[in-house]
């Protein structure tokens, strides 16, 4: 029985191989024909998730722009690390992309992952989005540099929360603080999302918050809360009156970005055709209303710079971890 | 009153009735499949309705919220595999009367029990929307670490005849809730380098392991004759809902709903540790205590109405902070922000209409489920009809589907089987299953929430003790647990003398 | 694929260890009177290493034909079309209403 099976196995690989071989063969001459069935986009977050829905806004554009639709599959687990290593693992066609955010680099480094940098090539800088230091509206700190001179006057009182150890927000958050110098005389509070950190900050349990706006713009608007920084190289829109702890003369100006990412040997045809139609989708009108009524404002990049946008980052995370003492 | 009327009579549209009433199915569909959760439901739900106007939209992912918490108690009642995390809960008392041919009459209790569960979060959402928000505000780390520990020793009333017994399982299920990254400090533990385990074991791949397979290794043990044998079923009569029961309980129904929609208050618990909190505390208020687990209504109530009270509970800080209660109202939250209705502090002073329509919203939906289910419920008992030994390889396959499903993940699958050969030796051990499905649950937020207390409190147990309501909730915790030591000494020592005589 | 079916067969390692151990003195014994839950999860653990392999449809139908047999039905070909209708309807309710995908099978399905 178990011989048979065995054969059986064989010749249908061998057919498979065989007819494989025969397609490449006759579409290499001419130009080749992609996508013939529904491309689909992993997302290494739960369901329902910022990630996830922020991945849901490039599928109706899809149909009309990549001629197939964009199917988005979550595989969810070790802070996108599963979604990752499943792509990095998948048959380098195209049809299987991995919609990723800046927790690549950073389970590249802190994780003990299958993949490596350069199994990924990027074709599509989707998103951008910038986080913001939020703290208690009656915190007796307006910004940055009243921040730092109360925690050197209180050292070992100021806490910090973030939705995760080893989450996007932890890095870039922990890099803020890092920035300013309070790292060592502060207490670190992780919680598990955005949500239960802003209610811990309201209730008075921690002092502060690091979040993407959409967070804490209603609390602001409340006056419940009050932003004492931005993480970027501009003012963000959400919070034009806010500077930027750049403008503050503190070199936090880590965003997250969020894109598209292939396996790195996808044939170069494939990957000029993604690149293209992603263009297309992503500076769409309707695709750029959807995203910044969610609070996911577009930005768009394409392959060549994105991919030098992710080389960058995963340089400047690797080093940011090593100094902050996360790795 | 004038806007609330306003949002009433706009919302009983065409259009919105039968959005509602899609929701509803939907979400009883997505809710009664294993490993299709209500987030997963509602996320589904979302891309479509950013295209639906906003009543529209908020009207259907109500349906499918309130749809899905029901749903889950199908499959946990008919096939002892609780669609939900939710309805784990159900399973106890669902699947013992389903064995005794009661399928029909646990689905109804299920189904009242919902519906007047998630009336009372409605109600609860509300009149008390505002003072209900300062509790979440209340609770810090010190706070929840109390609960956890109060719900912790609830455990001991539902570790069945022997204490000793329900500590080991209890502690075993607290063991496994520490797989997987430590929650502050992000290192990795017992994951045996696997990534999969990153995150810790999945949740429905131990509720469906250890309850759904554990009972099919279990009905192995007896012949094929018995497994082949034609499921007689009751008569119509005996399968229906009287009033009497349903009046009976709906005291238990009432204060399960009260607890659901307190726990759906604070950010993070979750819908089954409020179940198994409504459950414990019915237990332990019954005049029969020791008839929970064998298959009785008051075990189907309490949990089905904590479960759709949640519902009501989670939407307090999601609408008056902005906030979400659970993973459910976070989607909902980015479906509002779509829609231009900002869940929020200003919310109720500048959109006051769009609050009563969610009001609204929940309370129809509420009703539809109502409509639905009383509509589905004799289709649905009728899966029980089939004999076991089709049915259980059936099951089987289900519960590969469902846990594969949760994540897309076929490690989630293969864990399900390890936990189902687990819940098996324990079965046959004779160590009870409930405390170390609670324990499980309870254990990442106990621990979390003990070691945040400690970071605040530079490592001094103290914070836990000066803080009012932590000091309260452990001072309850540690008197439950003592006076169950003592009536478990005393029915020791009857026992002993019983035997002696 | 390798990783799953590598950390499967270490958990199934782990689950006959702990069965062995468990159930007792004479393992002879314990081995027989378990004797089905112990094929069982035989099956199970092959359908594991399957799905990969042959796809989700293929291997499904087979485990749950052999299953239905193992529990009782005698009827094969009755047992073969019961388990492709079933496994087609949820096959088709989880991918086409919840939208999960399911590994396929060199044969594409």
């Amino acid at each position: 029985m178990k011989k048979l099976l065995a054969v059986l196995m064989i010749a249908m690989v061998a057919i498979g191989f065989l007819t494989a071989g025969g397609a490449t063969e006759s579409t290499a001459k001419t130009t080749i024909d992609f996508p013939t069935k529904p491309v689909e986009l992993i997302v290494g977050f739960a369901a329902g998730g910022g990630t996830h829905i922020a991945a849901e806004l490039l599928s109706p554009e899809a149909t009309e722009f990549l001629g197939k639709p964009l199917q988005i599959t979550t595989k969810p687990g070790a802070g996108g690390a599963i979604g990752a290593t499943y792509v990095a693992d998948s048959k380098p066609d195209g049809y299987t992309l991995l919609y990723a955010t800046m927790s690549l680099p950073i389970s590249l480094y802190m994780d003990s992952v299958d993949f490596k940098k350069d199994d990924f090539v990027g074709i599509a800088c989707a998103s951008n989005v910038a986080p913001v230091l939020a703290v208690r509206a009656d915190a007796p700190y307006n910004n940055a540099a009243e921040l730092i001179a109360w925690t050197k006057a209180h050292p070992g009182q100021f806490s910090w929360s973030h939705p995760g150890v080893g989450s996007t927000l932890h890095v870039l958050g922990a890099d803020m603080m890092f920035r300013m110098g309070i790292i060592d005389t502060i207490k670190e509070v992780p919680f598990s999302g955005t949500g239960e950190g802003t209610a811990a900050v309201l209730g008075g349990h921690v002092n502060s918050v690091v979040g993407f706006p959409t967070s804490f713009m209603d609390q602001v608007a409340a006056g419940k809360m009050k932003i004492l920084g931005v993480s970027s190289p501009q003012r963000i829109a959400e919070f034009p009156n806010v500077p930027t702890f750049l403008e503050q003369g503190y070199k936090a100006v880590l965003t997250s970005t969020r894109g598209v990412f292939a396996p790195a040997d996808t044939p170069k045809e494939v990957l000029d055709i993604l690149d293209k139609a992603f263009e297309k989708i992503i500076n769409s009108e309707s695709y750029k209303q959807r995203g910044t009524a969610i609070g996911e404002p577009p930005m768009y990049a394409n392959a060549r710079d994105f991919n030098q946008m992710y080389q960058d980052q995963c340089n400047m995370i690797e080093e940011l971890l090593i100094t902050l003492g996360l790795i | 009153m004038g806007i609330l009327l306003n949002s009433f009579t706009n919302f009983l549209s065409f259009q919105v009735i039968s959005a509602l009433f899609i929701g509803v199915a939907f979400g009883i569909l997505g809710g009664a499949l294993p490993g299709i959760s209500p987030s997963m439901t509602i996320a589904l739900l979302l891309p479509i309705s950013l295209y639906l106007p906003a009543d529209v939209a908020i009207a259907m992912m109500m349906g499918s919220y309130q749809g899905s918490m029901f749903g889950g108690s199908i499959s946990a009642i008919l096939i002892n595999t609780p669609g939900t995390a939710s309805a784990a809960a159900t399973t106890l008392d669902g699947y013992q009367m389903a064995l005794k041919g009661q399928s029909g009459k646990a689905l109804h209790m299920a189904l009242y029990a919902s519906v007047t569960g998630g009336m009372v979060g409605v109600i609860i959402l509300l009149v008390m929307a505002k003072p209900l928000s300062m509790v979440t505000l209340k609770f810090g780390p010190p706070e929840y670490f109390g609960l956890m520990v109060l719900s912790l020793s609830l455990i001991a009333g539902i570790s069945g005849k022997s204490f000793t017994r329900g500590l080991i399982s209890a502690c075993l299920g607290l063991l496994m809730a520490t797989v997987g990254m430590d929650p502050i400090y992000g290192t990795k533990r017992f994951t045996f380098g696997n990534i999969n385990l990153g995150d810790g074991v999945q949740t429905l791949s131990i509720f469906i392991g250890v309850f759904a397979l554990a009972e099919i290794l279990s009905q192995l043990t007896k012949g094929k004759e018995e497994l082949t044998r034609k499921e007689e079923t009751l008569s119509l009569e005996q399968n229906t809902l009287t009033f009497k029961e349903y009046f009976g309980n709906l005291w238990t129904i009432i204060k399960s709903g009260v607890i659901g929609a307190l726990i759906g208050v604070l950010p993070g618990i979750g819908g089954s540790t409020a179940c198994f909190i409504a459950y414990a505390e019915a237990q332990r208020n019954s005049d029969h205590p020791e008839k929970f687990g064998t298959g009785i209504i008051e075990g189907i109530a309490a949990p089905e109405a904590a479960n759709n009270a949640v519902a009501g509970g989670a939407l307090v800080p999601t609408l008056t902070f902005g906030i979400p209660g659970d993973v459910v109202t976070a989607i909902l939250v980015g479906a509002l922000i779509a829609h231009g209705i900002k869940p929020g502090p200003l919310l109720f002073t500048d959109d006051i209409g769009s609050v009563y329509t969610i009001y609204i919203a929940m309370f129809f939906a509420v009703v539809a489920l109502l409509v639905v289910g009383k509509l589905g419920v004799p289709l649905f008992a009728k899966i029980i009809n089939l004999r076991k030994s089709t049915l259980l390889p059936m099951i089987f396959i289900i519960c590969v589907v469902g846990t594969y499903s949760t994540r897309t993940n076929l490690f989630d699958a293969a864990s399900m089987l390890f936990f189902g050969a687990l819940g098996f030796i324990l079965r046959k051990n004779k160590f009870p299953i409930p405390p170390f499905v609670i324990a499980f649950v309870i254990g990442a937020q106990l621990e979390s929430n003990l070691k945040r207390s400690l970071i605040l409190s530079d490592g001094s147990m103290s914070i836990f003790f000066t803080r009012p309501i932590s000091a309260i909730l452990i001072l309850v915790a540690l008197t439950m647990a003592v006076l169950m030591l003592v009536r478990n000494y005393k029915d020791q020592k009857k026992e002993e003398a019983k035997s002696t005589e | 694929m390798i990783m799953v079916v590598k950390s499967l067969y270490s958990l199934r390692k782990q689950g006959k260890l702990s069965l062995q151990t468990v159930i007792g003195s004479s393992p002879s014994n314990s081995i027989k009177t378990f004797l089905p839950q112990i094929i069982f999860l035989a099956a199970c653990a092959m359908y594991m290493v399957l799905i990969p392999l042959i796809g989700f449809i293929t291997s499904s139908v087979l485990v749950l034909t052999f299953l239905l047999y193992f529990f009782g039905n005698t009827r094969i070909m009755m047992n073969l079309i019961t388990s492709v209708i079933y496994v087609i309807v949820i096959f088709l309710i989880f991918t086409y209403v919840f939208r999960i995908k399911f590994p396929m099978g060199p044969f594409g399905f």
